[in-house]
């Protein structure tokens, strides 16, 4: 059985590559058949031995480079340069199938363009149902922020787990990763026969059918491991997983699993439907279970590793012999995430801090409107003028005019700030020229502190007044340094190029 | 380690003057072609390109390309401790963060040494084209700066059209309007006072006499004045500096039909 509906996926890949022309890789594949990554690949792997000659295949290829101060390079490549690249690798590199597509596309993009398509389209889904993306099962990087809804299945599964991987004698590994396929395969099938794009709504039900398997694979490895010794890390990691140990007894292992699953309202609802499913996804886990019995024979020392990535696909990936894929995609990826890490907070952290004090200042201007006479306000106003630092800080007489703008900037990094700002709804764009072209009109601060105020707080609440009025000196000096005079002058910038 | 020896120093000293009310601080280049500076006014309206060739200098030692930005006001003051017959020699070393200007008495009795601070200055180098000038008039110095101060005491933008009659200088204010043609005239005892007018189109453009009249700073450096215009470009103003290289004014004409300038 498990030949055959492995025959049918590649079957399936050979009609979406030679008839629709399609990019086939390997992440497409994982995510349309829902199976891992892995698995992808080395059905790739199998499809190109099978079906090769007339095939192009783009592989990845990684590894450190020659060069001396050594680098870690990931290439996408075609067949034909693959001895050529494989040379300029130090030692051994990794080599994966990327995809396969019936010829090289000249535009690279569409060699990711069908993922890419296909990922839009899952993170469109309906955000209560649940595909493999926003599992983030398939992948070989983790996302501590991607968590998945389980019951308390996974003890259950665990235990039920080593008792069947006593039980079941082990095969051999090659039929052991494909057994999950062919249920898959099978429910998959009938959808991918339609268009690629099609499958996505339909696949929405099946997944929920198809997840199980996965998640049982994920839970199978952490669990053994828990046995190891490591459940501590582990609990944190799934909060509610209770901490089993193998005492309890098969039959009602699988009792209560049925149950679980049945108590499983997210993800798993449809299962329940029908007995045929139960019993199905018991013969899935079962399947799986020799397999993550094999994992869990393969390493040992792996459990850390696994640990630490904290996702649900990785112990299988890293129990593989080839780790490729967490190599290649491991350095990148990681780091992307990283950057939006610190990124987010830091946007958040400059609004917050431009908020409070647009607040606070605004806060203060009020109070002291209400309580300052006119005499307090030219005091303050003479004060502005000589210590420029606090001409934010004193009251307007024309304070009632202003209101509070939210200002949405792109700042000198890139990033999108916006900030709670006090515009002054009447314009002073003759009463700035003034402010700059004197500063000696000390005793009238009734006039000009208003407008140095508001100009500061035009620009951001938060950066300092020296900065913000530094701007429009500037502005103002080079205007009467030529242009201002003559809207007609002509620049020198605009007959001659920069060399 | 570059060392200029300059006999003739108080051609610095003019080259200074007529460039240091244009420009505040600028990078000096120095490469074994030569010393030459080029730098914009601070609103990038003109733009004044200074070359001093190396062959004329009595010495000129420039191991490896060098730009030394000074400020000019304070290299002004210095050169102005400097006596007119002076010889000058500018000495600044590859890594160094200062220029040493020595001033050596004719006679040799006297030798001052002058050091000044360098400073760090963007600045934006400008790639100028070789163009063909539509029209290109050649004239007294003096004369163009008399030019130049009397129409700004009336308006303060001069429109220069070159036709085949001649030049003429013309503005307009609030006393009144004023007109100053030129003839071309190639039969004087001395090439100085010659006025010649090569036209092969006539032209019509406008500028600010503000810059004008400090362009007019660099008259001591020389007899005579060109003037290049062309209706594309922007005005070229040309002091040829003792044989030994040139100073030129780049000028932005101001946009007669459209109301706004270019950016």
């Amino acid at each position: 059985m498990t030949h055959t509906e492995t025959l049918n996926l590649l079957d399936e890949i050979e009609s979406l590559v030679s008839d629709q022309l399609q990019v086939v890789s390997y992440k497409w594949l994982s995510r349309n058949f829902s199976i891992s990554s892995e698995t992808a690949k080395r059905l790739l792997k199998d499809f190109v031995e099978k079906h090769g000659k007339d095939l192009e295949v783009v592989y990845t290829v990684s590894g450190w480079l020659k060069n001396s101060p050594s680098n870690y390079l990931t290439r996408l490549i075609s067949s034909s340069e693959l001895p050529e690249v494989e040379k300029e690798f130090d030692g051994t590199c990794s080599v994966h199938i990327y995809s396969v597509q019936s010829s090289i596309p000249k535009d690279p993009v569409a060699i990711w363009n069908y993922e890419f398509v296909q990922a839009e389209e899952l993170f469109k889904q309906p955000s209560d149902t649940d595909n493999c993306l926003r599992a983030n099962r398939f992948c070989g990087i983790s996302n501590s922020f991607v968590k998945r809804n389980i019951e308390g299945a996974t003890a259950n599964v665990t235990s039920l787990q080593t008792e069947s991987a006593k039980t079941t004698v082990p095969s051999n590994q090659g039929k052991q990763f494909q057994q999950p396929i062919p249920k898959f395969g099978h429910q998959a099938k009938s959808e991918t026969n339609t268009a690629p794009a099609q499958n996505q709504p339909v696949k929405s039900s099946s997944d929920k059918e198809k997840s199980l398997p996965v998640p049982a694979n994920k839970k199978n490895g952490q669990g053994e491991k828990s046995v190891t010794g490591t459940g501590g890390s582990l609990k944190n990691m799934w909060g509610r997983v209770p901490v089993k140990t193998e005492d309890h007894s098969a039959p009602i292992e699988i009792k209560s699993h049925d149950n679980s699953d049945a108590q499983k309202p997210s993800h798993e609802a449809d299962n329940k439907g029908g007995s045929d499913d139960e019993t199905r996804d018991v013969n899935i886990r079962r399947a799986s279970n020799r397999k993550r019995k094999v994992v869990f024979d393969f390493s040992d020392e792996e459990c850390e590793d696994v640990i630490s990535l904290a996702s649900p696909e990785s112990p299988k990936i890293t129990s593989l012999p080839d780790t490729e894929q967490t190599k290649d995609s491991g350095p990148k990826k990681p780091d992307a995430s990283r950057e939006i890490k610190t990124e987010k907070p830091e946007v958040s952290k400059e609004d917050k801090q431009q908020i409070a004090s647009a607040d606070t200042s605004g806060v203060r201007k009020d109070e002291k409107f209400m309580a300052s006479s006119m005499e307090k306000i030219q005091d303050n106003g003479s004060k502005a003028e000589v210590n420029p630092s606090e001409a934010r800080i004193p009251e307007a007489p024309s304070s009632p005019k202003r209101k509070k703008v939210l200002k949405s900037r792109i700042d000198e990094r890139g990033r999108e700030v916006t900030e709670v700002v006090w515009e002054e709804t009447e314009t002073n764009a003759k009463k700035k020229e003034e402010k700059t072209d004197t500063s000696t009109n000390l005793n009238d601060g009734k006039s000009s502190n208003p407008i140095n105020r508001a100009f500061a707080q035009k620009k951001s609440p938060a950066i300092g007044n020296a900065a913000a009025s530094k701007p429009a000196v500037g502005k103002a000096g080079s205007k009467k340094g030529g242009n201002v005079k003559d809207p007609k002058q002509g620049n020198i910038m605009s007959f001659f190029k920069k060399a | 380690m570059l060392e200029l020896r300059l006999v003739q120093g108080s051609l610095l000293k003019k080259v200074l003057e007529s460039i240091k009310d244009l420009v505040n601080d600028a990078n000096f280049d120095c490469s074994s072609t030569g010393f030459s500076l080029q730098a914009m006014d601070s609103s990038h309206v003109a733009l004044v390109s200074l070359l001093l060739r190396s062959e004329g200098f009595e010495h000129y030692r420039c191991d490896r390309n060098l730009s030394m930005g000074m400020n000019l006001g304070n290299m002004s003051k210095m050169l102005k401790c400097a006596g007119n017959d002076d010889i000058i020699t500018i000495k600044a070393d590859d890594g160094g963060d200062t220029v040493t200007f020595m001033f050596e008495s004719p006679t040799q009795d006297k030798i001052a040494d002058f050091e000044m601070k360098l400073m760090d200055i963007d600045s934006e180098h400008l790639g100028i084209p070789d163009a063909e000038y539509h029209s290109i008039v050649r004239m007294p110095s003096s004369e163009f700066q008399r030019i130049c101060k009397d129409l700004s005491t009336i308006g303060d933008t001069v429109v220069i059209s070159v036709t085949k009659e001649g030049v003429k200088f013309s503005t307009a204010g609030d006393i009144g309007t004023a007109n100053i043609v030129l003839r071309q005239n190639t039969t004087v005892d001395k090439p100085e006072d010659a006025i010649v007018i090569e036209m092969n189109e006539p032209v019509s453009l406008s500028f600010a006499l503000r810059y004008m009249n400090s362009f007019t700073k660099a008259t001591p450096l020389s007899d005579t004045v060109t003037i290049s215009l062309s209706s594309e470009l922007p005005v070229v103003v040309e002091y040829k500096v003792a044989e030994m290289g040139y100073i030129r004014y780049y000028l932005a004409p101001k946009i007669e039909e459209e109301e706004d300038a270019k950016p």
